[in-house]
């Protein structure tokens, strides 16, 4: 499969987030190839670790250092700008919320961390998540575990080519019990690179009146992604991964009002532990049971002592072009490459050797995870893994890397080659990385 | 997790060098590792390394002084370093270059020798102390060591044969990815599964030793050594030689040293009595530990020891009513044990005991409710049990530290209350025996004993599990032969709990229930002591407070002369 812009069928569609695009701007119609040329891309290396951290825009780099030096050492008021209404509001509107419910915070884990210990739990009450969360998740729900006498339900999700939205669906249901009160997953999985069904587990989260916490650290800048509409309460996203915004930046949705069509149930309670605006006598008014919020989370969240002004400002850049260039359009791009990541990979190693989805659609992303070794006892052969990525990197300068993850089943951790592709790679980066691992694989098996 | 490098005390400069000259109960001989017991740490940290040790800590309250850092291993596992998966049951080590065995060839120590050191403890001529906490942790050990014990029956006990069928087989959950890494699988997560990583029982062990019956004279006369010293001579039950190891490379070593160029370890069954010359090191022997000793941090101190205690041997009829086991609790006056341990060790606080887990350690039970020192209901017990007069009570001993002033004060108090008892004191290697072997040492029916924390954090096991648990794999500790079903059970549970006050909860509630019992009396709890700072004229003492506060003696630095 060869992906090009000529073969997107975006560039005649207009983005669900902006409505019918400017005409003038020449990024929503830009080919892919043209695209590449704005990412600060390093020279002669093949970048497909998207899911661990993004390359940056050129102009994203530039709002990020002349924002630096305009604030520096400068005597103006630096706390309004740290809360960033403009940014939020502009960030929200993309992800189908509003300024009230989005939050631009450090990064993923602080996201995580921050609605975690900010949910309403008490000793006995259950939390279900699965061991295939990113370490944030599950130490944090861990603490609460410790300190409020929670109960943590650790599911281990299936994995591999024939998995399917309904049997995760059925793994979540059949471990709900009367005490249960929070379903925490990933919007898509770190390790396996398996896209969760998160509308129909909200459903099903509603249906049973429970909270829902979204790790969709992988969500922005790769799905083009109505926040609302899925349903949950709560969704963390990294902002340096597929939305290739700066370090240390990340996004945090937190419903605050109630929209029926989407998720019915009442506001959670919900306390922003670390927040410089929340009343410091007094408590904030009820929270809403309608379309319109009785005060803004996203302020006391936000407002958290001083703020990286410039860092804020790069992660709007980034979000900006990404609306310029069309949500929809990257999501298309990155998607088809993956699924000509899975069918290479099929043909170069078998289809036993994908941890990933593969014939559900609903459940693939462009990550990737497999085991390229013919031998399967090497997929709990962590040096295999780290010496295949390794030797990639240094020969042939691809970047990829290695994940672990349980089997359901297995005393054995398993372990994973993940390729992601995003708007800056190509159907010919894929190719060559496939050859060089089936090369690499000979010598090390 | 980074762990601060070691750093000796310089505040004496003395040069390298000169003779260490240790005195130790004859039990604390470095014996062959398969089969040591954790109170031998201090003798194998000498000779022999293991994926994890501890670092001396002069401050006990610091985290370091209780936390494992990587020996043989590169790093301790962990979810930050990619060596231990979410689920806590998968741990991946990768070995340390540059350790190297005593060998002519020098050969470097792989992880297929920290897979031939888990099979070993399995051995079923003289399996482990410790093998209890490894068959309920790792996956596959306990069938391996249960099936091995099964074959054992039907073939000779030679060390071809042993070697051979050891050779022949694999705990699942223990293997080798090269020579360069090891992967060790749980059957369920373990809160302390890296502080079990340091017993002496899960030492590398180098294919040399197939050669030899795990602990028999032969093993201990032909140990290759990778720590920094190797034993040169011996005399068993006697004295120890170790001189320099040639093949050691202190920069693959961050946690030892090598300050004497010889260590004489001197076995004594009178060892740390006040009567040792003050050039000896001191090492502590179990009931009442060193004489002349600091104690550690007092009341906020962890690792007190359960010192002394009564191991009632259930396996002899005499305590087969549940009255008269009462009452040998009853009558012992424990009090006066207290008022013992204060005029011999000054300044060590004790307490009396009735719970079987002491302070500073997970599962304790602060209320304590058992009660003391009752002469006059113990006779009622007797006396309603229908007791009749017999043969006295055999009451064994070890000779070392305050075992005799123990052991005479508890027959006294046992014959008043109408249960005759006679003391026999055993040298420290026979007493051992006697504990490990019951059925083939003779018969005693009851014996003081001590029991000293083996780690300091979640170790609700070093008591419990050791020396209450009846199956699958009996405790190392389980002397008197305790079976409870209800107390395996409690232990099951303890084991299976993620979080720690579940652990320990079950911890307190398996040993109230065996003190109920009376599978043992606890007499005191005693707090941890440290060997004196200063003795004279050796410098560099510092303690390792998971090994019972004992010196670490690669630092030791005696005085060196001429």
């Amino acid at each position: 499969m060869h992906v090009s812009a000529t073969d997107d069928p975006a560039i005649t569609t207009a983005s669900r987030t902006g409505g019918p695009t400017a005409p003038a701007d020449p990024l929503r119609t830009a080919s892919f190839a043209e695209l590449r040329s704005l990412f600060a891309r390093e020279p002669d290396a093949v970048h497909l670790n998207t899911g661990t951290i993004g390359v940056m825009p050129y102009e994203v780099l530039d709002v990020n250092d002349r924002v630096t030096r305009e604030w520096n050492g400068g005597l103006r008021n630096v706390y309004p700008p740290g809360m960033y209404p403009e940014h939020r509001a502009a960030i929200g509107r993309a992800f189908g919320v509003d300024q009230d419910e989005m939050v631009i915070c450090h990064n993923a884990t602080e996201g995580v961390a921050r609605v975690i210990n900010g949910l309403d739990l008490h000793e006995g009450d259950e939390v279900i998540t699965t061991s295939h969360e990113c370490y944030s998740v599950l130490s944090n729900f861990n603490l609460l575990r410790n300190r409020h006498r929670i109960t943590l339900t650790v599911l281990t999700p299936p994995v591999g080519p024939d998995v399917t939205a309904e049997e995760i669906v059925d793994m979540f249901a059949r471990a709900i019990t009367p005490r249960t009160k929070v379903l925490a997953f990933a919007a898509v999985t770190l390790f396996t690179g398996t896209r969760m069904p998160v509308r129909q587990l909200c459903d099903l989260a509603q249906r049973h009146g429970l909270t829902t916490v979204v790790d969709g650290a992988l969500l922005p800048g790769l799905f083009d992604t109505d926040l609302r509409a899925l349903g949950p309460d709560f969704v963390t996203c990294s902002g340096s991964k597929f939305q290739c915004g700066p370090l240390g930046t990340g996004l945090l949705y937190v419903r605050n009002k109630v929209h029926p069509e989407h998720n019915p149930l009442p506001l959670p309670t919900f306390w922003p532990v670390i927040s410089t605006w929340y009343p410091m006598m007094g408590a904030p008014p009820p929270r809403t049971t309608t379309r319109v919020e009785s005060y803004n989370m996203g302020d006391y969240l936000q407002s958290a002592g001083s703020a990286s002004i410039a860092r804020g400002a790069a992660l709007a850049k980034a979000c900006e072009l990404w609306d310029r260039i069309g949500r929809d359009r990257i999501e298309r791009h990155a998607v088809a490459l993956g699924a000509h990541t899975r069918a290479r990979i099929v043909e170069r190693f078998g289809v036993e050797s994908l941890y990933s989805p593969l014939t559900d659609d609903r459940l693939t992303a462009p990550l990737v995870a497999f085991n390229p070794f013919p031998d399967r006892a090497d997929g709990w052969n962590i040096t295999k893994f780290a010496r295949l990525v390794d030797e990639l990197e240094s020969r042939h300068r691809i970047w990829t890397r290695w994940t672990e993850f349980d089997v359901a089943g297995s005393p054995h951790q398993y372990y994973a080659a993940r390729i992601c592709t995003h708007l800056y790679n190509t159907a010919e980066e894929v190719d060559l990385a496939v050859d060089a691992i089936a090369d690499l694989v000979r010598e090390l098996s | 997790m980074n762990v601060a490098p070691y750093r000796p005390d310089t505040t004496v400069p003395r040069r390298p060098g000169g003779v260490l000259r240790v005195v130790a109960p004859t039990d604390a001989a470095p014996l062959d590792l398969s089969c040591a017991p954790a109170s031998t740490a201090p003798f194998v940290r000498l000779h022999t390394r293991q994926l994890v040790t501890w670092q001396t800590a002069r401050d006990v309250r610091d985290w370091q002084a209780v936390t494992p850092v990587p020996d043989l291993a590169l790093e301790v596992p962990s979810t930050w370093n990619a060596g231990l998966g979410a689920s806590h049951r998968s741990y991946v080590f990768h070995m340390r270059p540059g350790v190297r065995w005593d060998t002519p060839d020098r050969r470097p120590v792989t992880a297929h020798d920290v897979v031939r050191g888990f099979k070993r403890m399995c051995n079923p001529v003289r399996p482990s102390p410790s093998l209890a906490y490894f068959a309920s942790t790792v996956r596959g050990l306990a069938d391996f060591a249960t099936a091995w014990a099964a074959d054992a029956t039907r073939r000779a006990g030679d060390a071809a044969t042993l070697a051979a069928y050891q050779n022949a087989h694999e705990i699942p959950g223990v293997f080798a990815l090269d020579d360069d890494t090891l992967v060790i699988e749980l059957a369920r997560p373990a809160l302390d599964f890296v502080h079990m990583l340091a017993l002496p029982a899960a030492s590398a062990v180098p294919v040399e030793h197939d050669a030899f019956v795990p602990g028999s004279p032969g093993a201990a006369a032909h140990l290759r050594a990778n720590g920094p010293y190797r034993v040169r001579r011996h005399r068993p039950g006697e004295w120890v030689e170790l001189v320099r190891n040639p093949a050691w490379e202190p920069a693959a070593d961050p946690y030892r040293r090598a300050e004497a160029d010889r260590v004489e370890l001197r076995l004594s069954d009178g060892a740390g009595r006040a009567d040792d010359a003050p050039v000896e090191v001191p090492v502590a022997p179990a009931v009442g530990g060193l004489p002349a000793a600091g104690p550690v941090d007092g009341d906020g101190a962890l690792g007190w020891a359960l010192d002394p205690y009564l191991v009632l041997n259930l396996r002899d009829p005499v305590w087969a009513d549940l009255r008269v086991r009462q009452a040998a609790a009853l009558a012992v006056d424990k009090a006066a044990v207290a008022e013992l341990y204060r005029r011999h060790r000054p300044g060590v606080p004790v307490r009396v005991a009735g719970s079987l887990i002491p302070p500073g350690n997970a599962g304790h039970d602060p209320a304590d409710p058992r009660p003391t020192g009752d002469p006059a209901r113990a006779r009622d017990l007797l006396a309603a049990a229908g007791h009749a007069d017999g043969p006295p009570l055999v009451l064994i001993h070890p000779q070392s530290g305050l075992g005799p002033e123990v052991a005479h004060a508890c027959a006294a108090d046992l014959t008043r209350a109408g249960l005759p008892t006679r003391a026999v004191g055993l040298a420290d290697a026979a007493y051992t025996e006697a504990l490990r072997a019951p059925a083939t040492a003779g018969g005693w029916q009851l014996a003081v004993a001590a029991r000293v924390p083996e780690w300091l954090e979640h170790n609700g096991r070093v008591f419990a599990q050791a020396m209450l648990q009846a199956g699958p794999v009996p405790g190392g500790a389980n002397h008197g032969g305790y079976a409870a079903p209800e107390v395996d059970a409690l232990i099951e549970r303890a084991l299976d709990a993620a979080e720690p006050w579940r652990a320990d909860a079950a911890w307190q509630a398996a040993a109230d229930r065996a003190v109920a019992d009376v599978a043992v009396v606890p007499i005191l709890h005693r707090a941890p002591v440290a060997a004196p700072r200063r003795p004279d004229r050796v410098d560099g003492l510092m303690p390792l407070p998971p090994q019972g506060y004992a010196v670490d003696l690669t630092a030791a630095r005696p005085e060196v002369t001429g």
